[in-house]
């Protein structure tokens, strides 16, 4: 479901939007995957049919009208449901818009439906969703990775044209990745995280899932840009260059054979295409690991001190004390690896006056001075996605430091915030296994630019 | 008491008058409605993000400058992170590690100085109330009110500084038109915490803080409480423990916060969707040039320029309206000594019983300096001018026009006054036959009958004289 | 860190925690410390120069103009308790202390 041809198909009238939703519903019926927690359906046919009178006027509102798409269900849609995952916020009603909602409305796009996701988007499988795990439309005994697992399915399986996902160390990349599609995290303050439900703030990127990047660009231009409610936003932007020098790591400890054999090939294929490719070597991956737990930890024990059972969410009618409200709310509405995290962040806030904390803000600075200084040499930087192959519905849970594994190389462009994107480059039997490209700070378009004529190679040659 | 140091600092906390909230657009309009001024930001919903509203800034700066504080160029926000039901996020946003203002210093009367160690910004929790039925009701029009909060060294000795300190502040911030200020609706919140130690001990002793003071009595009643409780302890060999004490406003008693309720682990970071704050010299010399006469500059001007005792320039700068009138009243006067007294008495008694400000009297200073200046040009007396004032005050007439509707002259002559006091002799010759017959206590008798003919428009001191004459002539 | 200070972890962090909840976290909390503490051990972090990756200062502000967007029924709805349009705290079973 491609937007460019889907657009062209309501223009000539061949196809409707109207048409279009039904067969989404159907569809998202037909294959079971668990991909949306709410369906929006009164939201998607009254918007359907709004743009179907556009297309007839010829009187369109954007590149996006018409076009059916999914936001995470961690970002607010005003009357609509938002459990972030949780049985904590399990009929929660939002009563208010998030910023990138308002603008794909505006821009005339249908919101089909929120896509399920890990708890909070604390996870890499979507196993730890209250609201149950989400197939891999792939091979469905697969995870489909995570925290935006339903987002990465449901554009994988033609369930919407693109979807809003959520990516705090690697939460969009990975799922595309996975599921086979377009992953983009923007540099952080590209798009207005108003209205999306905070994990890991200073973290925390709103990113786009797509079937592919000529898709991205037009979604990001709808929804990038300074918003009156998120103080971290700006309109800056790079100048437009050439691609020219690729830089990328020759020894990937840990990584799958089949992923490291697929990645060589994409290397090679790169210079064929003319470009300069150079190995480097990354000392900080490591050290990415341990500021991006610290700081999420941290972050999160905050972020979700608000969910105590008084104003909305899971409600206790009563209790000892309380305190013991409070605790009883909290232990039997947030799931597990939400609660160790909590705790985890509460014990290192506490620890030493915060001391790791602080601590974690230095390891950020030694991760972006590094990630600079690479850029000042090259434009862009190839690495594997993930470093595993999507693994089996079950294999890792409760084994979260192998869990933790699968954002190693990700983490690192949300802590020196570049921007970077999955593109799928090739399957292991029915597995996809997706490729991300990273380049310096704010050189967002840049990247969209030089991805899609990657892009373009690594299809043509299939 | 002389065994013992009382040392004190105090916390305040003071709301800023702007018109919406500091992280969202809510209005900050007080309302009997609960959860009328809300919007999913200050209620702490899922996904909302803060936007600062940059008017608090120059107000709290200019408290700042107030008293003397260093304005950081650049400050920074954080989150205070404890649970409780009137705080919606589960952490308040306020200034940790970079405040707005540091190091600065207040004088009292004495000359002691204050240090203040620092001013920032940070946001109002919501308001707990409890009903007949013992539930405890949530409302949030509160959350998001701007605050400044102001940290003093404990450097108070006595609970009379900390109310002195209190009560400058007050008024300073008045003056600014920072904050209205009224302790009893909460927006002027003093917590003070106190320690004992012994003469010839350096360090500090264990401190604790009393909440929940909402008047200065309260301050007052508190502080010796608290001082009393401690002494008792210490008298007896024990050690105090670091809590927070509630202050019973009906029963005039502290009693402990309950433990859990104690928190004393408020894990600070810095706030990630707040970037600093950053200001520049120019910003700050345009608050400066901006700054109005603070109090205590108001207060040694007018004690000198109109010779005034300090109680009475006390009490004319303890508003700022008030003073102002007060100039603007007087100006052109020669002798305002004279006519000061009606800005201690008469005015006060009047706002008092109005229950109004200055601004809303019905007379305006153009009224009142024109009465001041018969006064001046001795035309009519004192008690005439008081008179008057009434009536200005209850008419909000010119005082011309009062004087003429009356169809009186403005003062009566000595003749006048002569031939006023011989009709008053021969209307009670019976009572001059007695004085001359030695009853010279009658002699306030006839005063007071010619004062009543004379309604005011004479001197008392002047129909004295003429009495003592007229009743000599007559022996 | 021990059994003991995890309670006092769960109970800063108002969280009840099952027994067989507890054994499980207190391994993986200690592991990821221990983790931490590993990493950070082999890295100098001396001179190292401030990163370029956040925002510095405020541009974005608010004017002081109350704007009315949304109503209190908007706002109460997921309340489940509310009375008078207040929102109505858990009764408290009983006092422990």
């Amino acid at each position: 479901m491609n937007i460019d041809r889907l657009k062209k198909s309501f223009e000539t009238k061949e196809d409707s939007p109207v048409k279009m939703v039904d067969l989404v519903y159907e569809k998202i019926e037909r294959d079971q995957l668990n991909d949306f927690i709410t369906l929006s359906k009164n939201i998607a046919y009254e918007q359907a049919y709004l743009s179907e009178k556009r297309y007839e006027k010829g009187e369109t509102l954007s590149d996006l009208d018409g076009i059916p798409f999914s936001l995470k269900d961690n970002f607010a849609v005003k009357g609509l449901r938002m459990t972030c995952g949780s049985k904590i916020l399990s009929d929660f009603v939002s009563p208010y818009d998030s910023t990138v909602y308002k603008r794909l409305k505006k821009a005339g796009a249908i919101l089909i439906g929120k896509n399920n996701l890990d708890e909070f988007a604390m996870g890499s499988s979507n196993e730890t969703s209250y609201f149950g795990v989400v197939k891999n439309p792939c091979e469905k005994d697969f995870v489909p990775g995570g925290s935006s697992g339903g987002s990465a399915a449901s554009v994988a399986s033609d369930h919407s044209s693109f979807s809003i996902g959520s990516d705090t160390g690697g939460s969009v990349r990975q799922p595309a990745s996975f599921c086979g599609v377009v992953g983009f995290k923007p540099t952080y303050g590209k798009i207005s995280r108003y209205g999306l439900v905070a994990f890991s703030s200073s973290l925390d990127t709103v990113g786009i899932l797509t079937k592919n990047v000529s898709d991205c660009k037009k979604v990001f231009n709808v929804i990038r840009g300074v918003d009156e409610h998120d103080s971290t936003v700006d309109d800056f932007k790079c100048e437009k260059r050439d691609l020219k020098k690729i830089c990328y790591v020759k020894q990937i400890p840990h990584a799958d054979p089949k992923v490291t054999e697929l990645y060589e090939q994409v290397c090679s294929k790169l210079e064929t295409m003319g470009f300069l490719v150079e190995p480097v070597t990354l000392d900080f991956i490591d050290l990415s690991m341990a500021a991006y737990k610290i700081q999420t930890m941290c972050e999160a024990s905050s972020n979700l001190a608000r969910y105590d059972g008084i104003k909305y969410g899971l409600q206790k009618v009563s209790g000892q004390d309380l305190f013991d409200v409070y605790s009883k709310v909290r232990g039997e509405g947030f799931g597990k690896e939400v609660k160790r995290r909590i705790m985890t962040g509460t014990y290192l806030l506490m620890y030493e006056n915060g001391k790791y904390y602080s601590l974690s803000f230095k390891l950020r600075d030694y991760i972006s001075n590094s990630v600079d200084r690479i850029f000042e040499k090259y434009d862009m930087m190839v690495l594997p996605t993930s470093l595993s192959l999507p693994f089996k519905i079950g294999e890792r849970v409760d084994d979260p430091v192998r869990m933790h594994l699968s954002d190693s190389l990700t983490a690192f462009a949300n802590l020196a915030n570049v921007p970077a994107i999955n593109i799928n480059c090739g399957y292991y039997q029915k597995l996809p296994i997706g490729i991300q490209f990273v380049v310096k700070r704010n050189d967002d378009d840049n990247l969209l630019e030089w991805a899609q004529i990657i892009e373009q190679e690594i299809k043509k040659n299939g | 008491m002389d065994e013992y140091i009382v040392n004190i600092g105090v916390e305040t906390h003071i709301q800023i008058k702007t018109r919406s909230k500091i992280f969202c657009r809510c209005s900050t309009e007080f309302t009997d409605e609960p959860n009328k001024n809300v919007c999913p930001v200050c209620m702490g919903m899922p996904g909302v993000m803060p936007t600062l509203n940059f008017d608090v800034v120059p107000l709290a700066v200019k408290t700042a400058l107030a008293l003397n504080c260093e304005i950081n160029r650049v400050s920074g926000f954080a989150r205070k992170n404890y649970f409780y039901p009137d705080l919606p996020k589960g952490y308040q946003i306020t200034q940790h590690e970079f405040p707005l203002a540091v190091s600065g210093t207040m004088k009292l009367k004495s000359g002691k100085v204050i240090r203040i160690r620092r001013l920032h910004l940070e946001e109002d929790t919501g308001k707990m109330i409890h009903d007949q039925d013992e539930n405890s009701l949530l409302d949030f029009n509160r959350a998001g009110v701007p605050l400044i909060e102001i940290v003093t060294e404990p450097d108070f000795n006595s609970e009379k500084e900390v109310v002195e300190y209190l009560e400058s502040l007050q008024r300073i911030v008045r003056y600014l038109g920072v904050s209205t200020a009224n302790m009893e609706f909460g927006e002027l919140r003093g917590e003070p915490n106190i320690s004992l130690r012994r003469r010839d001990d350096k360090n500090l002793g264990v401190k604790t803080e009393i909440k929940n003071l909402n008047s200065f009595k309260s301050i007052e009643k508190g502080i010796l409480l608290e001082i009393e409780r401690q002494k008792n302890i210490l008298l007896k060999g024990e050690n105090v423990i670091s809590v927070t004490m509630l202050f019973d406003e009906k029963k005039q008693e502290l009693k402990p916060m309950r433990k859990k309720e104690n928190i004393s682990e408020y894990r600070y970071f810095p706030e990630p969707d707040l970037p600093d704050l950053l200001l520049s010299d120019e910003f700050i010399e345009n608050i400066k040039k901006d700054m109005v006469e603070l109090p205590n500059e108001k207060f040694e001007r007018i004690q000198k320029i109109y010779c005034l005792s300090s109680e009475e320039a006390e009490i004319i700068v303890s508003d700022k309206d008030f003073a102002d009138f007060f100039e603007k009243s007087v100006k052109g006067i020669k002798n305002v000594g004279r006519i000061t007294k009606f800005f201690i008495r008469e005015i006060p008694s009047i706002l008092k019983e109005k229950k109004i400000g200055v601004k809303n009297l019905n007379f305006d200073h153009n009224h009142l300096n024109k009465l001041f200046k018969m006064i001046d040009e001795e035309k009519i007396n004192l008690n005439y001018a008081q008179d008057i004032l009434k009536k200005m005050s209850l008419t909000g007439e010119d005082p011309d026009n009062i004087i003429k509707s009356e169809g009186e002259n403005i003062s009566l002559s000595e003749n006048e006054i002569e031939k006023m006091v011989n009709e008053v002799l021969d209307e009670n010759q019976k009572e001059v036959q007695r004085y001359k017959n030695g009853e010279e206590k009658l002699f306030g008798f006839f005063v007071g009958q010619c004062m009543k003919k004379a309604k005011n428009r004479a001197d008392p001191k002047i129909i004295n004289e003429i009495l003592k004459k007229c009743l000599h002539d007559r022996r | 860190m021990d059994k003991k200070l995890l309670e006092e972890l769960a109970r800063h962090s108002f969280i009840e925690l099952e027994e067989e909840e507890k054994i499980k976290f207190l391994d993986q909390i200690n592991n990821i410390f221990f983790d931490i503490e590993r990493i950070l051990k082999e890295v100098n972090l001396k001179d190292i120069t401030d990163g370029d990756y956040y925002k510095k200062y405020l541009t974005l502000f608010n004017h002081d103009e109350p704007e009315k967007e949304f109503t209190t029924e908007d706002l109460l709805m997921n309340s489940k308790n509310v009375k008078n349009n207040y929102i109505i705290l858990p009764k408290i079973i009983k006092e422990k202390e």
